[in-house]
């Protein structure tokens, strides 16, 4: 596996983001919204918080094979005569946290601890045992400690953003779509269509979510991307639901008939007056959620249908977390910070999703110019 | 007690904003005495609702009065703590509001709502209070009331559930009733209903009442004393009968002047330029210096004093009668004579809707909205369709312009007709069938801005060979309706509502249409306002030769507007002819008695014909003929045949028994 893939995704997302900021400061009312969530202090700090995720994220994304080399220095070749590269690959950020991946203790031990956790029985001199708390290799450079095999669990919970953060943006763009054209189309054209939509929407949303993800996993395997497509095609009921209602009030609107009246086309109609007006909608439900998704994911990592064992995530390091709180004394750094990083995101994106569904609605908008 | 029951002096009302405070109302001072109707009159956005809040200590958030004093009974309200204050809310002093849909709490039942009323402030059993709110229902004039406290709001019709609010009210006998416009979500003829309601409990248990309304019309018949309200400050106090007879403020005199029902019909309003200011732009010396056509220096200078003058008229003004107030008349044109043949001929229309049932369940009966409705209208006319809401007005505009399913019938267009068209080929059509809506609010999209809402039509159909032609005339348009070409990159949240309507108009007239349909187009505005829309109109038809079909439930409009009149009731057309014909001489029960109902400034002694109950459901119209429960001249015939139309020369048409085959035609009365 390579990092072309990987590169190009992070490269054209950045790409979108920069284009759909060009285009929200030309949109006078997306300027708008973003000066009104601009002076909410809270809502600032938790987009200055989310981005920051996005970095890392983002930082984890970015990789390379670098070339494996011998302790001289110099680069292994294979029999061909070919430089030999690390085949599992370094991401920006893992180089960027060398100390921290590399430095591996032998087990637990306390954020910045200089001990170990566990004791271990050492024979002294004498020939007595005696119970000792070895010093770590890297005293007090574990910020929030190493887990069982001795790795460092800061490390892991960065790692795991970029797992939360790819969940939640993958799972979107699949939802998106979906959510608004047929919840636009439904409620909009209403009759049959709205009938054959909503009787989908109502099947899938009440199969219980967890029986479709085994299904799902069980069929195509365990991994990252199974689950955002299978999460993606589970979740767009919601937005769908949303999107519909709103369309159907749209379409009795006046100026909604005015421009049938007019004998605009339909497909016109949709693109240019209905999805603007739904698409705050979008925006706040995708925000929020965005946040349930990432606690999805936790959830069924947990229960052992999440991602595969290989991926970092804050849903493993939970369902690690469990016999370590069965340990006396409590191993509680792990769970502490898979809990503290997940909620440095999902709490920043609620408090942004709230922020933004103040600014983009449009009733409060004609109070504050009225 | 001595004195009047409520006295307000030098209230003042301010608004906190990022900028700091914001006075809303400023120096507001009236009494009503025991037993007496006085009537707050002003446009929207003068502080009229916000004084009667303040009054019962309600203001909403944000808002606080400042200074002055509120006396209620001798006591200074404003002092009271908020115990005492719940004490008298509700209880000596009551409120109905304006939206009675919205002021009932839909999942309670009416009964519920009232009894809770009752023993919050007095301490009976749940069945004493049941049968009291029994009583109450019943002295409001609810029909049945026992069966009718077991439903819920949306049980009932509008006017219906303004009797539920009004017997709430009344509960506990309050000496004074707080009506914050407590009709104008209503029909004339549901209007009519409540107020003799509510001046019959003032003369029986000598409540007091503060009438908040934006109608002189309403304020000449219901109220003894009146306060003129502009931009946060009284400006003229009188008794009514004094004051409507020589109004003295300049703004008061051009209101009169801008109702329709006073000017020459066909004739120029007057109007007020431009609107009311908000309140962070009210001038430093008269607040209607801007406007007010005798301002002279002083106005913009300094503040007006308060002068008085007999019969305890007080004002606020320099220039008190000063100067003519000119207005931009040129001489009253008479109405459009009908130019060439007709234009649109609508023949046995018929619009039902299916009754759905969730899910997949198949029709559950029918909505006959239209139920054979002949209209014919001429090229640079104008035609008035009026009725009572729910008679399937709006629904025949819809028809018309495409938006609503026609079950049987034509609508011809110079000759074409329209029905069962393709979409596609209907498309080069509806560019000459315009519609104007009722709501300004909603009638254009809040994200696109009104430049763009003006091309879009021309887009569709091709007007104009490139943008900055179609940008060119997006200019013209906007002057030529009273705006300014550079608007045309605002958004609609930037206007008001009266320039909406003109925005409205431009997007409309951009396609070049041959017939425009207005559907209630000024009734959301206000009185100045709505008299610069109607002149517009007036001199657009004049212009371009449009026809109009006028969708309207306001009478007055009709009188001023129309050359003719047709007349809806449950989805059929009782009466139709020359407005002078119709408006003078009814020939139908109906339109008799919606005459009637409609108030008039010039005031009283008029019969006046107070129809019973709602318009009943479009689901299973009466037989025979649909106005029969309610006709105080129902025969019975009426009930299982439906009448014939009788013509009374010069295209006037009636409907009904009294001229049918048996009886010779006559002037009823």
């Amino acid at each position: 596996m390579g990092y072309a893939l990987d590169n190009a995704m992070v490269l054209s997302l950045f790409c979108g983001a920069v284009w759909a900021g060009r285009r929200m400061r030309r949109s006078p009312l997306w300027r708008r919204a973003v000066e009104a969530v601009a002076r909410r202090r809270l809502a600032a700090a938790s987009s200055w918080v989310l981005a920051l995720y996005a970095a890392v994220a983002a930082l984890d994304s970015i990789g390379w094979h670098p070339v494996l080399r011998d302790e001289g220095g110099r680069p292994l070749r294979d029999a061909a005569g070919r430089a030999v590269r690390d085949h599992r690959g370094v991401t920006a950020l893992d180089w960027l946290l060398t100390p921290l991946r590399e430095t591996r203790e032998k087990t637990y031990s306390a954020p910045f601890a200089r001990r170990q956790f566990i004791p271990e029985y050492r024979r002294r001199p004498d020939g007595a045992l005696e119970r000792v708390h070895p010093p770590l290799r890297a005293p007090a450079r574990h910020p929030l400690g190493t887990d069982r095999v001795g790795e460092d669990v800061l490390y892991q919970a960065l790692k795991g953003v970029r797992t939360g953060m790819l969940l939640g943006l993958v799972t979107t763009l699949i939802v998106v779509p979906f959510a608004l054209v047929l919840g636009v189309v439904a409620g909009y054209l209403g009759g049959w269509v709205d009938d054959v939509i909503q009787y989908v929407y109502s099947v899938l949303a009440s199969i219980p979510t967890v029986l479709l993800v085994i299904a799902f996993m069980v069929l195509f395997g365990r991994g990252l991307p199974q689950l955002c497509a299978i999460m993606g095609l589970t979740s767009w009921t919601g937005m769908c639901r949303v999107v519909r209602g709103e369309t159907m009030k749209l379409r009795e609107m006046d100026f909604v008939r005015a421009a049938e009246a007019m004998g605009v086309s339909r497909a016109r109609i949709l693109l240019r007056h209905i999805v603007p007006n739904v698409f705050h909608l979008v925006v706040i439900t995708t925000v929020l959620g965005f946040s349930g998704r990432v606690l999805a994911e936790a959830a069924l990592t947990y229960l052992g249908i999440g991602v595969g064992v290989d991926t970092y995530s804050w849903g493993r390091m939970i369902n690690d977390a469990r016999q370590e709180l069965a340990r006396d004394p409590v191993i509680w750094w792990k769970l502490a910070s898979a809990f503290a990083f997940m909620v440095g995101m999902v709490l920043p994106a609620n408090v942004l999703g709230d922020a933004l569904r103040d600014a983009l609605d449009p009733r409060l908008r004609t109070g504050e110019a009225g | 007690m001595s004195g009047p029951l409520l006295q307000v002096r030098d209230l003042r009302i301010e608004f906190a904003t990022r900028t700091g405070p914001v006075a809303v109302v400023e120096d507001a001072a009236f009494d009503i005495d025991a037993g007496e109707t006085v009537s707050l009159v002003g446009e929207s956005g003068c502080g009229k609702t916000l004084t009667a809040l303040s009054i019962l200590g309600l203001l909403p958030v944000g808002a606080r009065v400042a200074a002055g004093s509120i006396r209620f009974e001798g006591r200074d309200l404003l002092g009271l703590p908020p115990a005492e204050m719940r004490r008298i809310r509700g209880n000596r002093i009551a409120m109905i509001f304006q939206e009675p849909m919205t002021s009932l709490n839909p999942v309670f039942t009416i009964g519920t709502q009232i009894i809770e009323t009752i023993r919050l402030h007095q301490r009976i059993p749940v069945a004493a209070a049941r049968r009291l709110a029994a009583e109450l229902l019943d002295r409001v004039g609810m029909p049945d009331p026992v069966r009718r406290l077991g439903e819920y709001p949306h049980q009932l019709s509008g006017g219906m559930r303004q009797r539920a609010m009004i017997a709430m009210a009344i509960a506990c006998r309050p000496r004074l009733l707080l009506a914050d416009e407590p009709t104008t979500a209503l029909d004339v003829t549901v209007q009519a209903q409540v107020f003799e309601l509510l001046r019959s409990l003032a003369a029986e248990s000598g409540m007091s009442i503060l009438l908040i309304t934006h109608d002189l019309a309403v304020v000449g018949e219901n109220a003894r004393r009146v306060a003129v309200m502009y931009a946060g400050q009284i400006v003229e106090v009188g008794e009514r009968a004094d004051l409507f007879r020589a109004p003295v403020h300049p703004y008061t005199r051009l209101l009169f002047r801008a109702i329709p029902a006073r000017g020459e019909p066909g004739g120029r309003l007057a109007t007020i330029e431009g609107q009311v200011p908000p309140p962070t732009a009210y001038a430093r010396g008269c607040r209607f210096v801007n406007r007010c056509p005798v301002a002279r220096e002083e106005c913009a200078d300094q503040p007006p004093p308060v002068r008085s003058r007999p019969h305890g008229r007080r004002f606020r003004c320099w220039h008190p009668d000063g100067g003519q107030l000119r207005v931009h008349a040129s001489a009253g044109q008479p109405p459009q004579p009908a130019r060439a043949g007709p234009v649109l001929e609508v023949t046995g229309l018929q619009v039902y809707f299916p009754v759905r049932r969730a899910g997949w369940g198949r029709s559950a009966g029918v909505v006959r909205a239209v139920d054979g409705v002949d209209l014919v209208i001429a090229g640079g006319e104008t035609l008035a369709l009026v009725g009572e809401s729910g008679c399937g007005k709006t629904t025949v505009g819809h028809a018309i312009v495409g938006l609503a399913p026609v079950r049987a019938g034509s609508i011809r267009l110079k000759g074409t007709d329209l029905v069962g068209m393709s979409r596609r080929r209907l498309r080069p059509f509806r560019r000459r069938i315009q519609m104007i809506f009722q709501d300004p609010q909603s009638s254009l999209d809040p994200r696109m801005t009104i430049g763009d809402a003006i091309l879009e039509g021309m887009e569709t159909h091709g007007i104009g060979a490139n943008r900055s032609q179609r940008l060119e005339r997006v200019g013209r348009l906007l002057e030529r309706v009273g705006l300014r070409r550079e608007m045309a990159g605002r958004y609609p949240h930037e206007f008001s509502g009266g320039q909406r309507q003109r925005v409205c108009l431009a997007r409309a007239l951009a396609v070049e249409p041959e017939v425009l349909i207005c559907d209630e187009a000024t009734s959301s505005l206000d009185v100045s306002v709505q008299a610069q829309v109607l002149n517009l109109l007036t001199d657009l038809q004049a212009e371009f030769g449009l026809a109009y079909l006028f969708i309207t439930h306001d009478l007055a409009v009709v009188r001023h507007l129309a050359r003719r009149v047709a007349v809806m009731y449950l989805g059929r057309i009782v009466e139709q002819g020359p407005a002078g014909a119709v408006l003078a001489a009814p020939r139908h029960p109906y339109t008799e008695a919606l005459l009637s109902a409609v108030p008039s400034v010039d005031g009283d002694g008029r019969r006046r014909i107070v129809l019973s109950g709602d318009v009943p459901s479009p689901v299973n119209p009466p037989p025979g003929c649909p106005f029969h429960p309610r006709c105080p001249r129902a025969m019975a015939i009426c009930r299982s045949v439906a009448p014939p139309r009788a013509d009374f020369g010069g295209g006037h048409t009636a409907a009904c028994w009294l001229h049918g085959p048996d009886s010779t035609p006559n002037a009823p009365g």
